[in-house]
């Protein structure tokens, strides 16, 4: 009897992982420290099925130190954030949501847009997700709250479109892809930009609809007395647009005229936001050190969350937990359709607990070479039947890697266990819920798969672009 | 013995060109040859630890073994270095013999084994390129404020002649290069180089590779996992790296020359540095090492006889080869 | 008891400082990153720089080191001062529907079974990486950069050291708060902010 246990452990310890930690999130212990917590108890578990060993505890230091310390765009992190508070309390970011709101005034769901385009905007600045989702969170949830939006589609809004960052050139994940799949970068950049596009244009076609048939979820603004009148417009837009337009100058302008890379420009950005306080004459002590403890904690909080995930998706790779997964897509057997279908289908659930670093590790290094040795047969969907075979497979992993790094994207959006979601409630007000997140991001997951499916559909809106540049 | 069961880190992914595979094989032959009573499974960069780092690892006995190159240890002791590749060093074959007969091995095992350490060269590539430049280098002063991605000691030359050597994330080389944030980057071997599309950007490209004129690979075991083994098992990993190396060392010079072609037709001129501009950087050369021998004792005596070998060599190599 | 509650104050005290010390660090990186971008672009002031003895101290591959090194003392630092401050993200959706007492009483099961066994092995095995990192001499990787690597690797059991400490004081009130009398109940609850208790001081605070 316990021998069977034992062999039956064996083989889907990794299963029980994901059950376990689902139910256990629901305890309401933070994330970080319950994805550590259980790493560790399934790592006693491998001991006590000789999977593992007690040596292997060595590395929940080593990965955290790797991947969170040692990295130098991750520096992009706490400026990033520092920025985005230091707008925040200096009321330069609700200005310049009031500015974009009396413009929008006259647009269904003109807040929000605004806010997607900011997204879009800060998608080119950085490829870090907790960066660009706590930065947009501090600069535009409070006001889009304040001015009557829905929390679940202002949420909804906010997470998505500062997830793009991953998909819009730079992207560490993007480029960590490349180098899995033998792929040039530069050409997966340009391959991934209109994908990327196409998904900001889904999210604003959705909130106009909303602003359209369910005003009350997406409320025009009303104005205020001092906010009538022609030479009071001029003001409110001066006072409200030309801060921050010298900062996005200074972000872009720096990285493009390439002075500075993203990773440096968001440390541009921070000394930038922190000048347009003190001519604004906030930047007091007290108010500096606020802005510096919370950046710290927000960090804190971002890192954590790594610490613990990094351990447990080790402890799931060190008890062969993939096997379960690959072994389950080779008993398939599918023709080539089938085969792509069931591995988005498989990314997508993986998404709901990983993150795109351990997905993409387990899938690609096997499938990226399968999928190439599929290109004959997609060649007609793709339109390259005409090319050699080389050049139909390096065609045929551009698209695959597009649309696995949307998948990806989806991943930090999935509930339970959504990255995105999680910084978002880090750095929200605290009257939104997980619960208000959770139930917001439902519709934008619903975008999100459409546009993957028009990728798969059209292969051309990834292709196309690299081509044309070539 | 019973079923040995290890678990392996690649510095390299699979798909990367010539380094890439090695160690996937490595496995897989191990397995082969043992019919199974030899499990190895080999995982990519960052499954288990990040791509160069995993030296503490494989020291504490987190994992059992990692293949990766010498190069990558030099935070641990700067004398690694020596073991991988130096500027101005021996190219593939004076190398392997200096390791194997002429007490480079012993050396490298002496120092490796005080953290519990045990290495086999398992690979060894062909002269990396010296760089990828936007502009011309005409004369040394274009070198001068030059923002180049350059590590290790051929840093430090570089920055004798007025480079700034810049430390990038991997990640953001190529946006980098693109944008003239960086003016020249130096990576690896051209086929490698060719996936990092610097070919698109920056269109000189230099030879030759003066700082790495061959690259050892290496397999680094935890000596405690290696005693381990029977002496079968131990002979297996033995042989298998010896075959890697040669498939390397073949495929490397094999892989080199269809890329250069296309680089070529993609606009990319080969440039050759002068042979005054080479001497100019071995006499920088001969200055950071002799720092680097004076602050390191382990180095002094790695490069003490790194470099009689070579003065013994000489003889040989000068008169049987055609230059 | 009292003692007890002087003891968490203490811990929760020394939490906040360090974190904060921590959290100013985000000044120097962020002027480093500003030194380094601008210095690049004047070649003269970067050449002046290189052939100087400054070099040792402010090339762009050291400063370059110090700004992952000072981003990771201000995360790692503030651990401690995030779960005190309720910052680290709780899927807290059926938790925030049950009475104060259950919450606690899930916070220290959670605590005993999962948050300070994992922050335990997390000292000790960073605690073990920057010691070896000592024994070593561990330098840069990239050779020209920020010697003493132990330094910055100390700052892993330093802050899991500092987040223990944060996660006993608040084992510790929770204790209280479960087995202490009415008084101590109040005073340990009102020190407790993941259980959602709104004390009048608070309200006060927040209406001002
Ligand atoms: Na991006
Ligand atoms: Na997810």
């Amino acid at each position: 009897m316990i021998e069977a246990i034992k062999w039956h452990l064996y083989d889907y310890i990794g299963g029980y992982m994901f059950l376990v930690l689902a139910l256990s999130l629901f305890l309401g212990f933070p994330v970080g420290l319950t994805l550590g917590g259980l790493a560790l108890l399934f790592t006693v578990a491998g001991i006590g099925l000789d999977l593992m060993s007690v040596n292997e505890l060595f590395l929940y230091a080593d990965r955290l130190w790797q991947t969170a310390a040692v990295n130098q765009v991750l520096v992009a992190v706490p400026a990033f954030v520092f920025m985005g508070i230091m707008l925040e309390k200096s009321r330069v970011a609700a200005e310049l949501l009031r500015a974009l709101q009396l413009i929008l005034a006259k647009v269904p769901g003109g807040l929000g847009l605004a806010v997607t385009l900011l997204g879009t905007i800060m998608a080119a600045t950085t490829g870090i997700i907790g960066a660009s989702v706590v930065m947009l969170t501090m600069m535009a949830l409070p006001a889009m709250l304040d001015a009557g939006y829905d929390k679940r589609l202002a949420s909804g809004t906010v997470a998505s479109s500062a997830t793009l960052g991953i998909l819009i050139p730079p992207s560490i994940m993007l480029v960590m892809m490349a180098d899995l799949m033998a792929i040039p970068v530069g050409d997966l950049f340009l391959a991934a930009v209109v994908p990327g596009l196409l998904l900001a244009g889904l999210y604003c076609v959705y909130i106009i609809v909303i602003g359209i048939f369910k005003p009350q979820r997406a409320p025009r603004i009303a104005r205020a007395s001092d906010e009538i009148g022609a030479a009071n417009i001029v003001r409110l837009m001066l006072k409200g647009f030309v801060p921050p337009v010298i900062l996005i100058t200074l972000v872009l302008g720096s990285i493009f005229a390439g002075w500075a890379t993203p990773t440096e420009a968001a440390g541009i950005g921070a000394f930038g936001a922190m000048l347009l306080a003190f001519f604004n004459k906030r930047l007091t002590g007290r108010i500096l050190n606020d802005v510096c403890v919370e950046t710290a904690s927000i960090s804190a909080m971002i890192f954590l969350i790594m610490a613990g995930a990094t351990a447990f998706s080790y402890t799931f790779r060190a008890l062969y937990g993939e096997d379960l997964i690959l072994d389950f897509i080779s008993w398939m057997d599918l023709s080539h359709w089938g085969f792509l279908i069931l591995l988005m289908a498989l990314i997508f659930f993986l998404g709901f607990f990983f993150d795109w670093l351990e997905i993409t590790l387990i899938v690609l290094p096997v499938f990226a070479p399968v999928v190439a040795s599929m290109a004959s047969e997609f060649a007609p969907a793709l339109g390259i039947e005409g090319l050699p075979i080389a050049d139909q497979r390096a065609q045929m992993l551009f698209w695959f890697a597009v649309i696995v790094a949307v998948n990806l994207q989806t991943s930090f959006l999935t509930p339970p266990f959504g990255f995105a979601l999680f910084f978002l409630k880090g750095s929200a007000p605290p009257e939104v819920k997980i619960t208000d997140i959770y139930k917001g991001i439902i519709p934008f997951v619903a975008i999100q798969l459409v546009g993957l499916a028009l990728v798969i559909a059209f292969p051309q809106i990834a292709l196309s672009l690299p081509r044309l540049l070539d | 013995q019973d079923r040995v069961r290890w678990r392996m880190h690649s510095t390299y992914p699979e798909a990367l060109p010539v380094a890439g595979a090695t160690s996937y094989h490595l496995g897989e032959t191990i397995d082969m040859i043992s019919g199974g009573a030899f499990d190895i499974r080999v995982f990519e960069p960052g499954a288990l630890v990040a791509g160069t780092q995993y030296y503490d690892a494989v020291s504490n006995g987190s994992i059992d073994a990692a293949y990766g190159s010498p190069a990558f240890n030099t935070g641990k002791n700067s004398a690694y270095a020596f073991f991988a590749a130096v500027p101005f060093g021996p190219g593939a074959g004076e190398m392997m013999a200096w390791l194997r007969y002429g007490g480079g091995m012993e050396l490298a095992n002496e120092l490796y084994a005080e953290d519990n350490l045990y290495m086999l060269p398992c690979g060894i590539l062909p002269p990396e390129t010296a760089g990828w430049f936007r502009k011309e280098i005409k004369t040394m002063d274009d070198l001068k404020g030059l923002k180049m991605r350059f590590l290790g000691l051929g840093a430090k030359v570089m920055e004798k002649f007025g480079v700034s050597t810049q430390l990038l994330a991997p990640s953001e080389i190529y946006q980098a290069l693109e944008l003239g944030t960086l003016d020249a980057a130096e990576q690896s071997i051209p086929a490698v180089d060719r996936g990092l599309g610097f070919y698109q950007i920056a269109k000189y490209n230099y030879f030759p590779g003066w700082h790495q004129q061959s690259t050892v690979q290496e397999l680094l075991i935890n000596l405690d996992s290696w005693n381990a083994l029977d002496e079968g098992k131990q002979t297996m990993v033995k042989l298998a790296c010896d075959q890697a190396l040669m498939q390397q060392f073949a495929e490397g010079e094999a892989a080199e020359f269809e890329v250069m072609q296309a680089n070529v037709e993609d606009g990319v001129q080969n440039m050759t540095w002068s042979d005054d501009q080479l001497d100019q950087f071995r006499a920088a050369w001969e200055e950071v090492v002799a720092d680097e021998t004076g602050s390191n004792p382990d180095s002094q005596r790695v490069w003490d006889s790194l470099t009689k070998f070579r003065e013994n060599y000489k003889i040989w190599g000068d008169a049987a080869y055609l230059k | 008891m009292h003692a007890l509650l002087k003891v968490s104050d203490i811990f929760d005290a020394i939490g906040r400082r360090i974190g904060q010390i921590g959290a100013w660090m985000i000044l120097p990186m962020i002027l480093i990153i500003v030194y380094d971008v601008v210095t690049r672009k004047f070649v003269v002031v970067q050449q002046f720089v290189q052939n100087s003895a400054l070099n040792d101290f402010l090339s762009p591959t050291k400063l370059q080191e110090a700004e992952w090194h000072l981003h990771a003392i201000i995360f790692l630092l503030a651990y401690g001062l995030a779960y005190l401050n309720g910052t680290h993200v709780r899927v807290d959706l059926w938790r925030e529907t049950r009475s104060p007492r259950t919450k606690a009483w899930i916070e220290v099961a959670a605590l005993l079974v999962l948050g300070i066994p994992y922050v335990c092995v997390l000292f000790w095995a960073s605690y073990n990486l920057a010691y070896t990192s000592f024994l070593q001499g561990e330098g840069s990787a990239a050779m020209t950069g920020i010697p003493h690597r132990w330094v910055i690797k100390s700052f892993v059991p330093l802050g899991a050291a500092v987040l223990l400490m944060a996660l006993t004081a608040t084992l510790i009130r929770l204790g209280l708060f479960l087995g202490g009398s009415a008084a101590i109940r109040e005073a340990a609850g009102s020190r407790l902010g993941m259980l959602g208790i709104h004390t009048e001081a608070e309200d006060r605070r927040a209406e001002a």
